[in-house]
């Protein structure tokens, strides 16, 4: 039993090291996700003034949004294999902007959606071709 | 003669609702999205394994007069009884309260109000349900609710043909370099979350409560094979809505409301509604099933009088378990766990065990004294130990992986 | 139960123990053998109970539930109450007449009662 146990680890251990050139740096995945969180809150915006969306459903949607983003902005030049000097400050700023319109978008008729929707796309693909290197 | 067509019927509703469930939806919504056609192996395979599962525990329910979970305990002694049910212990805690999370969230998607304020009142319904409920009313009323999934083709149809590249990835599939790890990861918990042990201690229990016998071996196959193959059709039609809807955007599913977008895409507000109800339909049938699935497992395996059908004070230890197993579960998802991480990792963890919980099918089922001329063909023990070689793989690279691809 | 039948350890231990009125009480968790006069070794009894489980997982935790329960539940069935051997072993008597029968009442008693809808009567 217990032999067999530590084969099992060996070879999860094993596939870990192999597996190591198939995968990301933290900030790579890390930026992948903001992205596509960012593109997921510029979809739910356009379905919405669409037409294709109810209220409800939208704010239910941000609220997710909001929560997979928390606390992840500040940390964004720290990570590891993070861009240096003027390109992070740039995924910074677009972060920032981007942020807002997460946690106040505009899903009434009356306000500019049009300039969220704008931010969120820009951030969206900026992280994600950061993302791919 | 069409009493059998009922049971039928019923069957392939309750292996549908088994099949689909916040573990399905979450992980084909990701891989559709991330990956396009290029996980729906994975599912098909995962689909194959676990009609072969359900056949055999009902055929060993039907024919042994006993359950899987009591038949582990007396084939391989109480020492051995420990392992898979700690490990099911584990992963269903997880899975019950990520099912749970999972109707709060389609509630919220409805009201537009925090998930959290829901999920205790979720936790409660579905204590009652279980505890008054009869056993039809649990097996049928969220399979028949379940239906909705179908509007999921009805969609794809609207949105009209996949691009020919898009098709190609289905053989192809396009992955980045350095998505490899999460592209594997998918592919781990999608089989972690469609070959769900939980399904197969119900399933048998479910075999019990309506007294299956020799002649019920017809509903048993049909049942296994279309009930499973159509679940597997919705799973498959929701990685195709992602790759159609999801990826072209940039939007990786990863969280509920993201894959419900696709839906809205293809029929409007009606279409969000339609996901969001068959959210709530399919993660409450998962939930009743795997509360029930766990005690019924502790009960058979300990030899406590249990069913469905009998009042708490008839089966009382039964009905203390279930009530304490959903306390528990209703804990996990009470700490700031985002209700997909959480589906996630219980989907990973299963896939950890599922060694253990597989591997006395390879001996009860070839037992002649439960079974008699009924045990299993030679081709089913081929399968099966394919299935449990499968297992082994996904069960060592499935930790790494999550690990890597900062799941 | 016909004389000439033999019955294997298998058929005993970790079986269902079901009573006459049909209810399920538990499941052996070992069984105690007597010598008796004339060199015979002969089933005594069947034994259930949080300490003869955890012998059967390892000895130091049945030290340990010796301490916790100090033999509180461990209770017996002489093999004389069997009726007879099938997919369950069938017992002579109603459950309220073995003291792990009773197990269930005293939680509906106890406890369910306190819950609402538990059919308690």
């Amino acid at each position: 039993m217990r032999r067999a146990l530590s084969v099992v680890s060996l070879l999860m251990l094993s596939v870990a090291l192999a597996s190591c050139q198939f995968s990301q740096s933290e900030f790579a995945s890390q930026a992948g996700k903001i992205g596509s969180e960012f593109a997921a809150a510029a979809t739910t915006l356009r379905y919405v003034h669409e037409g294709r969306l109810l209220r409800g459903y939208a704010d239910s949607s941000f609220q997710s949004y909001r929560s997979m983003l928390e606390g992840l902005g500040p940390q964004i030049p720290r990570m590891n294999g993070a861009p240096k000097g003027k390109r992070v400050e740039r995924l910074v700023r677009l972060y920032r902007r981007a942020e807002k319109a997460v946690t106040h978008p505009c899903l009434d008729p009356g306000c500019d959606w049009r300039s969220q929707l704008r931010a969120l796309n820009e951030a969206s693909h900026a992280f994600q071709r950061a993302s791919q290197g | 003669m069409s009493r059998q067509w009922l049971q039928i019927a019923l069957g392939i509703l309750t292996a549908i609702g088994g099949f689909v469930d916040v573990g399905a939806v979450t992980t084909a919504g990701e891989a559709g999205a991330q990956f396009g056609l290029g996980l729906i192996w994975a599912m098909v395979l995962g689909t194959l394994a676990i009609m072969l599962l359900v056949e055999m525990s009902g055929r060993f329910a039907a024919i042994s007069k006993k359950t899987y979970a009591g038949a582990i305990r007396e084939r391989f002694g109480f020492k051995f009884y420990l392992l898979p049910l700690s490990a099911a212990l584990a992963a269903n805690s997880m899975l019950l309260a990520a099912e749970m999370g999972g109707v709060s969230i389609a509630v919220s998607l409805f009201t537009g109000g925090p998930w959290r304020r829901y999920y205790p009142l979720v936790a409660l319904l579905v204590w009652l349900m279980i505890w008054r409920g009869p056993f039809k009313l649990i097996e049928n009323a969220p399979s028949l609710m379940g239906l909705v999934t179908f509007s999921f083709w009805v969609a794809i149809f609207l949105l009209g043909v996949p691009s020919p590249e898009l098709v190609s990835t289905m053989w192809r599939p396009r992955v980045e370099p350095g998505q490899m790890a999460g592209y594997l990861y998918i592919a781990a918990a999608m089989l972690g979350a469609v070959i769900s042990p939980y399904l197969v201690v119900f399933y048998s229990s479910g075999a019990r409560e309506e007294r299956w016998t020799r002649r019920s071996l017809v509903v048993n196959r049909a049942s296994a094979v279309v009930g499973m193959g159509f679940g597997s059709l919705i799973g498959i039609a929701l990685i195709i809505l992602s790759a159609l809807v999801l990826g072209p955007q940039g939007v990786g599913a990863n969280t509920l409301a993201e894959v419900g977008l696709s839906m809205a895409r293809a029929m409007g507000p009606l279409g969000s509604l339609l996901f969001a109800t068959a959210l709530f339909t399919t993660c409450l049938g998962a939930a009743l099933e795997i509360v029930l699935a766990m005690s019924y497992n502790i009960s058979q395996g300990f030899g406590w009088e249990w069913g469905e059908e009998k009042l708490p004070a008839e089966a009382p230890r039964f009905n203390l378990v279930l009530t304490l197993f959903l306390l528990l579960a209703f804990g996990i998802g009470w700490l700031n766990i985002d209700p997909i991480q959480l589906t996630l990792y219980a989907s990973t963890f299963t896939a950890l065990v599922l060694p253990v919980a597989l591997f006395p099918f390879l001996v009860i089922m070839n037992d002649r004294r439960y079974l008699g001329q009924l045990t299993n063909r030679p081709w089913m023990n081929v399968a099966l130990v394919g299935i449990l070689l499968m297992a082994f793989v996904v069960a060592v690279v499935s930790i790494p992986l999550m690990v890597l691809s900062g799941g | 139960m016909s004389e000439s039948e033999m019955l294997s350890m298998r058929d005993l231990m970790d079986n269902q123990l079901e009573t006459a009125d049909g209810r399920m009480i538990g499941r052996v968790a070992d069984v105690e053998a007597e010598w008796r006069d004339g060199g015979e070794l002969v089933l005594a009894n069947l034994v259930t109970g949080p300490q003869a489980l955890a012998g059967r997982v390892a000895h130091w935790l049945e030290v340990v539930m010796r301490f916790v329960f100090r033999g509180r539940f461990e209770r017996t069935i002489p093999t004389s109450e069997i009726e007879g051997i099938g997919p369950t072993i069938k017992l002579r008597g109603r459950a309220e007449e073995y003291l792990v029968g009773q197990s269930d009442r005293w939680i509906a008693r106890h406890i369910l009662r306190y819950i609402p809808w538990s059919g308690y009567w």
